[in-house]
């Protein structure tokens, strides 16, 4: 059957363990390798911090040279299983030691200082269900905030190391998790591995799902839970599939308060898992069927207990995300609707040439290894029912490609990825493994080709899932996220947090309200109050009324103005808010007058500058407040 | 001794040590690697003992990492619904008696419990190679460095930028004639400042030198009384030599002076009450200046 790889055994152990001690196998080999690529990797941060041209070069020969020679050797028939797991984990491991090579003393991404402050007001009240005013349904989902205080608290590293730590960990998780998922799938090691690399080939495995963010947590938690109760069916002893069901009980009960679309993606898996088996209507319907009904019945119960615990703040976060996406994608088909160029950047650096065509030559490959595999579908049905689930799970890839299409879709569209590519692993996974054992390819030359389409489409993953500008460290760029977290920004957050009232109500722009409510412990405001858009306050040209009365009407008491956003573009498409006016058509600039219009203002009064970022206190004219703001525990 | 009773008496000591460590109030690496044992991998392995399985290491450490995390999740949640709060103690407690207790119910029935046949798995075993254990050894080093020397590149352009920084501690007492503001060398080389207050047409000079990542909130008694209207202070970073150099303008300006507030009264304003709120409105106004 297609599904069913043939293995390739190694030698046999009586004449190779003395040849083993003293030879060097290829996975220590890669794995010092590997280390000394990541050791480059630092020195071409370095240098892409102070801005040299050709880092961007060294970090792609960089990234290859980490990922081509694990691809070669689990493709390569010499690759015997042990040393197959120890080349995934070390891949996997090695990769999301790039990320935090990207950003090694702080959290930088955006889901990352949110994530943060949620930590930090679990920790400093003692209670769940805090309110965050960036991303509302963060503190709703506590389960990484609970893991990194507990690993913080007992261990007493530094919340910053905690963090790494717990997603390191997590990472390995998935990789093994994913092995152990393909190989109970496609009842094949060797394909098992080539799947795994396909899934780390996924736009958002780098960078995204390795940040400190509630998703990177739950995501491996679901995988596990899969695999787990894969392993469960798998098992014979009634004893162990007991004992192994109950584990997959306890991992998906803790998805549910871990990230909200993990774990309705979870329950949904195990749903469409349980309806293949019971399509299937074999012998031991019963006995396959009691460990994955209890698991789905356990996730839908938790995820709902959840829902009705958290209230309608998830419906009214994932509402206009999801219901955005789809409505602009169906008004593009329709004619109705405007659409997104690809690749498109406001302002910062784009994506070159060569970039973009293994970008789109990654899509086409995906969809032709895709088309491949469901057509020998047709006359090799899946050997089992999870096989089958999974299989579901990679049609949908072609939906969510077309989501890209719009604005409001690409971000979807990226997160539905890190789910769409475990079916994917497993058809093209199943299709590179027939091209190893074709005779129409040499045998050696097999091996070389097939790791360079997953390097090909490792590069374009990246291409597509990270921006230019996020890929690397680099000089300051206006709201370009990591990029624009700048020692002016941090300087002004660090005294915000020491000298102005806890949670006061600012307005920023995009990211220094990131930073003030992470590292500042401010409240940050967005929105519309009124009819009239709270971004106007920074993006006017003028402080007049309409200002005025945004400020009064929402209690905003401090304003922090970066001179900086008048010299470029944003990169993310605008200054403040996505709901702003010209969110997204920028054609130039804020003019100099919006960064400069607070000065001397009647009730501003400047309490704070250090060159770039300044802040400024509004004094309601209602209100009883006499004096600044009084300094507190300066020295 | 089976290996299964000599994990779980592992698993027992470990789980012990984290907890006497946080209790006793102990940090170093000790407790760090304890503790994060204890939170991320004895409690799912003493799970999977009591229930026996016997699995290979790495899927071994697959479940009981999974499950050690879902149940600190677990955990959190309960500490949390039941507001003992997320003190060290308590996460050490709740996590710790978890692992005893599974410990400790694993070694009271291990030894009625059958032996547990291996089961087929599929998982690899590693083999006992020394030569790869160095390279293992070598290559973690190695990475380790490079997270260092990112993490010192990091720290170096932060601190490469010169960023000096200018507050209002205070811009009018309660007898406007004393303004403070702090300033704070945010670089990493001494620099010199000269700070300049400017009220109401009048202009006062300070130099200060300060150390890197220094704070110092500088006063002025002006010995006059001042308007809120007027106080505008500016630092310049004064080059090598003395000249005094703008290439760091800060001003911090006050704001005017708020309108009076005139607090509401329960009597109906008869005319009398009219005159009397408009006398004080004019004194307040002559007070402020």
């Amino acid at each position: 059957m297609i599904l069913s790889g043939q293995e390739v055994t190694p030698t046999t152990p009586a004449e190779s363990v003395s040849r083993r001690r003293w030879t060097p196998s290829y996975s220590a080999c890669y794995a010092l390798f590997t280390a000394v690529a990541l050791l480059a990797l630092a020195l071409v941060d370095d240098a892409a911090r102070i801005g040299r041209p050709w880092a961007g070069t060294v970090f792609w020969i960089d990234l290859l040279a980490i990922f081509l020679p694990a691809a070669w050797r689990i493709c390569s028939g010499a690759c015997a299983p042990e040393e197959r797991v120890r080349i995934l984990l070390i891949l996997g491991l090695g990769l999301y030691v790039v990320k935090i090579l990207h950003s090694p003393s702080q959290f930088t991404f955006h889901d990352e200082l949110v994530t943060w402050r949620t930590v930090h007001d679990l920790g400093s009240t003692n209670g769940l269900f805090t309110t965050n005013p960036i991303v509302k349904a963060f503190p709703l989902y506590p389960g990484i905030d609970l893991a990194t205080l507990a690993v913080n608290r007992v261990s007493g590293l530094h919340l910053f190391a905690s963090g790494l730590i717990l997603i390191g960990v997590m990472r390995a998780l998935t990789i093994l998790a994913l092995y152990q998922l393909f190989r109970l799938a496609t009842d094949s090691a060797r394909v098992a591995g080539i799947a795994v690399l396909v899934y780390i080939a996924n736009p958002n495995f780098v960078f995204f799902d390795a940040q400190f963010s509630y998703e990177s947590f739950a995501l491996p938690l679901a995988i596990v839970t899969l695999a787990v109760l894969a392993r469960a069916l798998a098992e014979s002893d009634r004893r162990r599939r007991h004992a192994l069901t109950a584990v997959a009980l306890i991992t998906a009960i803790a998805v549910a308060p871990s990230h909200h679309v993990t774990s309705y993606a979870l329950t949904l898996s195990l749903l469409v898992w349980l309806s293949a088996l019971a399509l299937r209507r074999r012998k031991d319907f019963t006995l396959r069927c009691a460990p994955v009904a209890l698991v789905a019945a356990a996730s839908a119960f938790a995820v709902i207990a959840w829902l009705i615990a958290v209230g309608r703040s998830t419906s009214e976060y994932l509402s206009p995300v999801l219901g955005g996406a789809s409505s602009s994608t169906l008004h593009l088909l329709l004619g109705s609707g405007s659409g997104k160029a690809p690749f498109q950047s406001v302002g910062g650096p784009t994506n070159s040439t060569l970039e973009r065509i293994i970008g789109f030559g990654s899509v086409a490959i995906l969809l032709t290894l895709l088309a491949v595999g469901l057509w020998r579908l047709r006359r090799h049905p899946p050997t089992n029912a999870l096989t089958g689930m999974l299989v579901l799970a990679a049609l949908l890839y072609p939906l969510t490609l077309a989501l890209r299409l719009t604005q409001a879709g690409v971000e979807t569209s990226n997160r539905a990825s890190e789910f769409v590519f475990l079916g994917l692993g497993v058809v093209i996974g199943t299709v590179l493994f027939s091209a190893l054992l074709t005779k129409r390819i040499h045998r050696s030359a097999a091996p070389l080709i097939v790791a360079g389409v997953l390097g090909l489409l490792f590069t374009g993953g990246i291409v597509i899932g990270q921006a230019p500008s996020a890929r690397l460290p680099g000089p300051s760029l206006v709201e370009a996220d990591s990029r624009s977290v700048e020692p002016y920004d941090l300087a002004a957050a660090a005294w915000a947090r020491k000298h102005l009232p806890p949670h006061s109500r600012l307005v920023a722009d995009r990211a220094n309200a990131l930073l003030m409510a992470a590292y500042g412990l401010q409240n940050p405001q967005v929105g519309k109050v009124v009819g009239l858009h709270v971004a106007s306050v920074i993006t006017s040209p003028t402080f007049g009324s309409s200002q005025r009365q945004i400020l009064s009407q929402d209690a905003i008491r401090f304003i922090v103005v970066d001179r900086r956003l008048s010299k470029s573009r944003p990169v993310v498409g605008y200054y403040v808010d996505k709901g702003e006016p010209r969110a997204f058509s920028y054609s130039a600039p804020l003019p100099f007058a919006s960064v400069t219009k607070f000065a001397g203002q009647f009730g501003l009064s400047r309490i704070y500058d250090n060159g770039e970022v300044s802040i400024y206190e509004f004094a309601s004219p209602a209100s009883t407040v006499r004096g600044p703001t009084q300094a507190r525990g300066a020295k | 001794m089976s290996s299964r009773q000599r994990a779980s008496i592992c698993v027992l000591v470990l789980c012990g040590l984290a907890v006497a460590l946080v209790w006793a109030g102990w940090g170093g690496p000790v407790r760090a690697t304890v503790g994060l044992l204890l939170v991320c991998l004895l409690p799912g392995l003493a799970m999977l003992l009591l229930f026996g399985l016997d699995l290979r290491p790495l899927e071994a450490f697959l479940y009981g990492v999974a499950a050690s995390v879902a149940i600190v999740v677990l955990i959190g949640i309960a500490l949390g619904a039941t507001h003992i709060g997320f003190s060290a103690r308590a996460w050490v407690t709740a996590l710790g008696a978890i692992g005893m207790i599974l410990a400790a119910a694993t070694l009271l029935t291990s030894e009625r419990a059958a032996g547990v046949a291996t089961a087929k798995s599929g998982w690899p075993i590693f083999a006992p190679v020394r030569v790869d254990h160095l390279l293992y050894i070598l290559g973690l080093c190695i990475a380790v460095l490079a997270v260092a020397i990112a993490h010192h590149s990091a720290v170096r352009h932060i601190r490469r930028v010169s960023l000096a920084e200018l507050w209002a501690a205070k811009l009018a007492g309660a007898t406007r004639s004393d303004v403070q503001v702090g300033v704070r060398n945010t670089s990493s080389n001494r620099r010199s400042f000269a700070l300049i207050l400017k009220p109401e047409g009048h202009s006062i000079t300070r130099t200060l030198t300060l150390a890197p990542n220094e704070t110092r909130v500088q006063s002025f008694a002006l010995g006059v009384a001042v308007s809120e209207s007027n106080v505008i202070v500016e630092l310049r970073d004064l080059r090598r030599g003395g000249t005094a150099s703008e290439t760091a303008t800060l001003v911090a300006a006050a704001r005017r002076a708020p309108v009076p507030h005139i607090s509401a009264h329960r009597k109906r304003p008869t005319a009398r009450n009219r005159v009397r709120a408009r006398h004080n409105l004019r004194r307040a106004i002559r007070h402020r200046g």
